[in-house]
């Protein structure tokens, strides 16, 4: 069987469509999926590439609900619902690991028995471990741990999830647009008609009609509501997280107690992360914000507490994505937020027809938020098509490994894991069988010159930031030292930016790339960005002045955060 | 084991310092753990290309009482502009009696290299064979049209980038590739297709003819640019090159590794050995004792390594040439600063970690500037007590930015050879 080329990515423009989405995150993406599956033709805009905002800057974990189970009964129910459909529609992005929910001896131990039962009552399969056979199943977990249950938790991928679903679309007449920006909504009386659209890279700005449009913007949602005039009360709140060079643990381990900071380690690819943080922030500051020196500290000091080994082990970078949190209608004292997922048609809320709202939930709920969304818009639209986005499988999960793996057969084994890993059964479409496409660009992460090829053509990249999201190149331990100098290189070479634009690419890359390590200034890391120092702005003489950004100042003004929800 | 000198770090301030130290008819053992920074380097050496408020500097010599009215702590101005001068023309006649031929002079000033990212940048001494050009700001070419030959797939260079540079500085190009059935083995195992390893198939005696005819495809210009993946193990393969096409042939150092800066270090080696210096690869120190630790100074007495177990080394001298955090001369922990193997006395530095990095990437990163304390000897001190046998050389020491003042080679050369002196007038 031969596999069916996919192309991310419109060129020509679109001035009319039925649905206009706002937001490349995995809502937005399942959103074009659910639409165009259900014959209705849609376009997605998104202001920068593909997961870039809280879906790209999340945890990656596939709750089993079990975090949920005895605080928000109907979240937790909502979570091993979606976690089992992901398992079966998306297993190529999917690490099916279980999890951990460990007692320490300063927790207490009545807890887990709570815990226990409410996930039972959730349909969460919870199963209570002897410490000793779940240090045998975890050995990395805290050693002194006095109670265990097992959980179905697992890893997502989501940029793979997000590229996947967008595939899905695409292959169903949807259009995709990155570095498009929404900068108006459209108005017709009370009617919404479409928007106006900045093209990021060509400068211009262009007006989209459609019949209904979709605020799919995840926290950015509360700013495309003022667009459009009506009031979407959320809190930003800043999660961090910090990686670390290699995979210490097996199994998600998190703390059995009422959910706290940095509490849950999961496992992914080579590395894992221990997470998170929950700072209330401003919306100005949402596309500023920066990992504080305070809040790694504390990650690790709290991470430890899960597994000892975090404090050694190797820092390869940080970062922080906001929640989208959405104030609960229902309270009012305007104070509480819904762990929901949350789907707002101004219809009947604010009198605005043509306008929906989708946000709140959570990435493993991305799904079923786009099932609701689209049923919305259905309705709207007066058709009656069901969904199907629960049982069709997403491009790249339809055939097992073992079978996707004898098809790049010529590839040394550990590339042709990697590539299968990162494309599942689209992996075929990846040039294995010349020297000069196997020939390695990262080693970290066994990325190929065919991979990074296949992505150029057929992943919308327009960088080399853009590049890491798709092929996992600069990822790895070193973060990208020699590989993006060499895929600056191939871009150069695939005319996908000019040769006078090359070192402006990659000071971008490494303006990027230093913002998740600046605070992570000991051991291992400071010897890798001295080196970094040494190789792009010694030898290779990148300055300031090659940076298509300005200087960022060193310190942002203190802005006091808004009142906590 | 009893050596008059024992010399941590095998980069070019340690070979610098052994060698000078082993003509002068002292024995001297090396260690080293790791590759040293010329392994990645571009195979230039820098002796001060800004000051530390960046105004750019074309003449190091006269920009030397600048710096030090700027930075007090530089290694250069610690031993001052005179005796700087000095070592600097003595480091020029050194490398080029070890047979290390390099172009370019402290008197002159500054003559700009070609960098991998197509970039002109000022540098002091450059290899023979390497492409560079006179010129402070503006390149003085010779040439009107060169042609850039690249070997095929090969991956850490990248003749584009490098041509649109070239071409916005007034020279034409001409981009080709090459490839040999040898090169073609190599490529079977995808990681292996490095500059090093291309330029140990490319300087094999048969391949040479080959080399020659591709090159020869390509000579309608005045002058051929390839990627530093030839001349490793034959440093002269590419002046035979230019003799035989007529026509200067240059290369440019690519992404790491470094041939031109491996080539240097595997020479220096080389020296070392020549004259009975004793190599310790691999090896380093575990363990050390003064004689009186209670004294007003402190003497090194043995020093016991990971490869001898309890047989220690008594060396009269020792000189620490480890190197930055890069290199593991440095380390930090979450809290503090460490000299890796004696736990020196550093330059002051910030408590705060905040403070050791810029959010900016490319702004001045202070971390760079952290060191080792030293006299105007090179000499070391611990809790504040003088070590007495114990010198450092190299980006070990702190005082400056090596990076944005782009002074690295020359601090190691000159630091190296203050540091040889002061043992030789100890002695
Ligand atoms: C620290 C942290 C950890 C988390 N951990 C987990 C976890 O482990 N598991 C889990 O299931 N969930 C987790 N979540 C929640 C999850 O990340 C989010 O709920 C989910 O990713 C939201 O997806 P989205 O598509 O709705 O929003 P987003 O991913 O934020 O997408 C919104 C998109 O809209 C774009 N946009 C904004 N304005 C405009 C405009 N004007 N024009 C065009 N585009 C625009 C943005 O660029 C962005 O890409 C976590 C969240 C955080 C912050
Ligand atoms: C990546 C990089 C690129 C550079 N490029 C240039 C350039 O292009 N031009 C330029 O002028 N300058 C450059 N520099 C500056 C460079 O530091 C100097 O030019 C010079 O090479 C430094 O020499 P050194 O001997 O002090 O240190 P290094 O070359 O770092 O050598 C230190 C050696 O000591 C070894 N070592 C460390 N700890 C121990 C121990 N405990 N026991 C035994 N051995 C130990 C290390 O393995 C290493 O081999 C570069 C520096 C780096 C880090």
């Amino acid at each position: 069987m031969t596999v069916e080329p996919l192309v991310l990515g419109a060129l020509e423009r679109t001035t009319e469509t039925d649905v206009i989405i706002i937001g490349g995150g995995a809502t937005g993406a399942g959103l074009a999926r659910d639409c165009s599956r259900r014959g209705i033709k849609c376009v997605l805009f998104e202001r920068g590439d593909l997961a870039t905002g809280a879906t790209g800057r999340n945890h990656g974990l596939l709750h089993s609900g079990a975090r949920y189970a005895v605080t928000d009964r109907d979240s937790a129910k909502e979570c091993i619902e979606e976690n089992y459909i992901l398992r079966k529609i998306a297993r190529h992005c999917v690490d099916e690991t279980d999890g951990l929910f460990i007692t320490l001896p300063e927790d207490d131990l009545e807890y887990q028995k709570n815990f226990i039962k409410a996930c039972q009552d959730a349909g969460i399969a919870a199963e209570a471990l002897e410490p000793k056979d779940a240090k045998e199943l975890e050995p990395s977990a805290n050693p002194s741990l006095i109670g265990a249950v097992k959980v179905p938790d697992g890893v997502i991928d989501p940029f793979r999830l997000t590229v996947a679903n967008m595939l899905d679309a695409v292959k169903h007449g949807a259009k995709c647009y990155t570095y498009h920006e929404v900068m108006a909504i459209l108005k017709e009386g009370a009617r919404v008609v479409g928007v106006r659209v900045l093209d990021k890279l060509s400068k211009e700005e262009y007006e989209v009609r459609a019949q209904v449009v979709v605020n799919a913007s995840g926290i950015w949602g509360t700013l495309i509501g003022s667009l459009a005039g009506v009031d979407i009360k959320m809190f930003p709140t800043r999660g961090t997280l910090l990686i670390m060079g290699h995979r210490i643990n097996q199994l998600v381990i998190n703390r059995c107690r009422k959910p706290a900071d940095a509490d849950i380690l999961v496992p992914g690819d080579t590395v894992c992360l221990i997470g998170t943080t929950s700072i209330p922030i401003k919306f100005s500051q949402l596309d500023t914000t920066r990992v504080s020196y305070q809040e790694v500290e504390l990650l690790i000091t709290e991470g430890a507490k899960l597994c000892p080994k975090l404090t050694t082990a190797r820092k390869i970078r940080c970062y922080a994505g906001s929640r989208p949190l959405v104030a609960d209608e229902a309270d009012t004292t305007g104070r509480k937020t819904s762990r929901h997922l949350v789907l707002m048609d101004h219809e009947k809320r604010d009198g605005l027809s043509g306008f929906i709202t989708i946000t709140g939930g959570k990435l493993i709920t991305y799904r079923l938020m786009a099932e609701k969304a689209t049923d919305l818009i259905c309705e709207k639209l007066k058709l009656k098509v069901p969904c199907d986005t629960a049982t069709a499988v997403l491009p790249g999960s339809g055939e097992s490994p073992d079978k996707i793996l004898r098809k790049v057969a010529p590839l040394a084994p550990t590339v042709r894991a990697a590539i299968v890993s990162r494309h599942g059964d689209l992996a075929p479409l990846v040039e294995s069988d010349t020297p000069s496409a196997s020939s390695l660009v990262c080693e970290c992460e066994l990325v190929s010159v065919g991979e990074i090829k296949h992505a150029i053509e057929s992943l919308a990249v327009h960088n080399l930031v853009d590049l890491r999201r798709r092929v996992r190149i600069g990822m790895g331990p070193c973060q990208g030292e020699l590989c993006v100098g060499r895929a600056t290189g191939l871009m150069t070479a695939a005319k996908l930016c000019t040769p006078d634009k090359a070192p402006g690419e990659l000071a971008s890359f490494l303006e990027e790339r230093w913002k998740g390590i600046y605070p992570l200034n000991w051991g291992e890391t400071i010897r890798e960005s001295e080196f970094v120092m040494w190789l792009y702005q010694s030898i290779c003489g990148l300055t300031r002045a090659d940076s298509p950004n300005p200087a960022p100042p060193e310190h942002l003004e203190d802005e006091a955060p808004t009142e906590s929800p | 084991m009893r050596f008059d000198v024992v010399v941590m770090g095998g980069g070019l301030a340690g070979y610098t310092c052994a060698i000078t130290l082993l003509d002068s008819g002292l024995s001297c053992a090396l260690m080293s753990i790791g590759q040293s920074a010329l392994h990645f380097s571009s195979g230039s050496m820098d002796f001060l290309n800004a000051l530390p408020n960046g105004e750019r500097v074309y003449k190091p010599e006269a920009a030397l009482e600048k710096l030090k009215e700027l930075a007090p702590e530089h290694p250069y101005s610690l031993m001052g502009a005179e005796k700087t001068k000095a070592m600097a023309l003595e480091a020029e006649r050194l490398l080029n009696n070890w047979g290390i031929l390099v172009s370019g002079s402290f008197t002159e000033g500054n003559h700009l290299r070609l960098s991998p990212m197509g970039k002109l940048l000022p540098t002091w001494l450059s290899q023979k064979d390497v492409f560079w050009v006179k010129g402070d700001e503006k390149p003085l070419w010779e040439w009107k049209k060169v042609s850039i030959v690249t070997v095929k797939d090969f991956l850490d260079f990248s003749p584009e980038i490098i041509s649109a540079q070239l071409n916005d500085l007034g020279l034409q190009t001409k981009i080709s590739s090459f490839t040999l059935p040898d090169l073609e083995i190599l490529r079977e195992n995808p990681s292996e297709f490095r500059s090093v390893n291309i330029a140990r198939v490319l300087d094999k005696k048969e391949n040479r003819p080959l080399v020659l005819a591709e090159l020869k495809k390509a000579t309608d210009c005045d002058a051929l640019i390839l990627p530093a993946c030839l001349g490793l193990n034959h440093p002269s393969f590419i002046s035979e090159l230019s003799k035989e096409l007529g026509i200067p042939v240059r290369i440019v150092p690519t992404l790491a590794p470094s041939m031109v800066g491996a080539r240097i270090n595997n020479h220096l080696h080389r020296e070392f050995l020549a004259r009975g210096g004793v190599s310790m690869p691999k090896d380093v120190a575990t363990a050390y004792t003064f004689k009186d630790p209670d004294a007003e100074t402190l003497t090194i007495e043995k020093i016991f390594t990971a490869n001898h177990g309890d047989i220690p080394i008594r060396p009269r001298h020792v000189i620490l040439a480890t190197g930055s955090f890069f290199s593991k001369g440095l380390y930090a922990d979450m809290g503090k600063i460490k000299e890796a193997v004696f736990e020196l006395d550093l330059l002051d530095y910030p408590d705060q970690r905040e403070e050791w990095t810029k959010y900016d990437f490319f702004a001045p990163q202070p971390y760079a500037g952290f060191g080792v304390k030293v006299d105007e000897n090179m000499r070391t001190f611990k809790k504040g007590k003088l070590v007495t046998n114990l010198k450092a050389a190299g980006l070990v020491l702190g005082g400056f930015n090596p990076v944005l003042q782009g002074c690295g080679a020359g601090v190691a050369l000159v630091t190296a050879l203050v540091a040889a002196q002061s043992v030789l007038a100890e002695e």
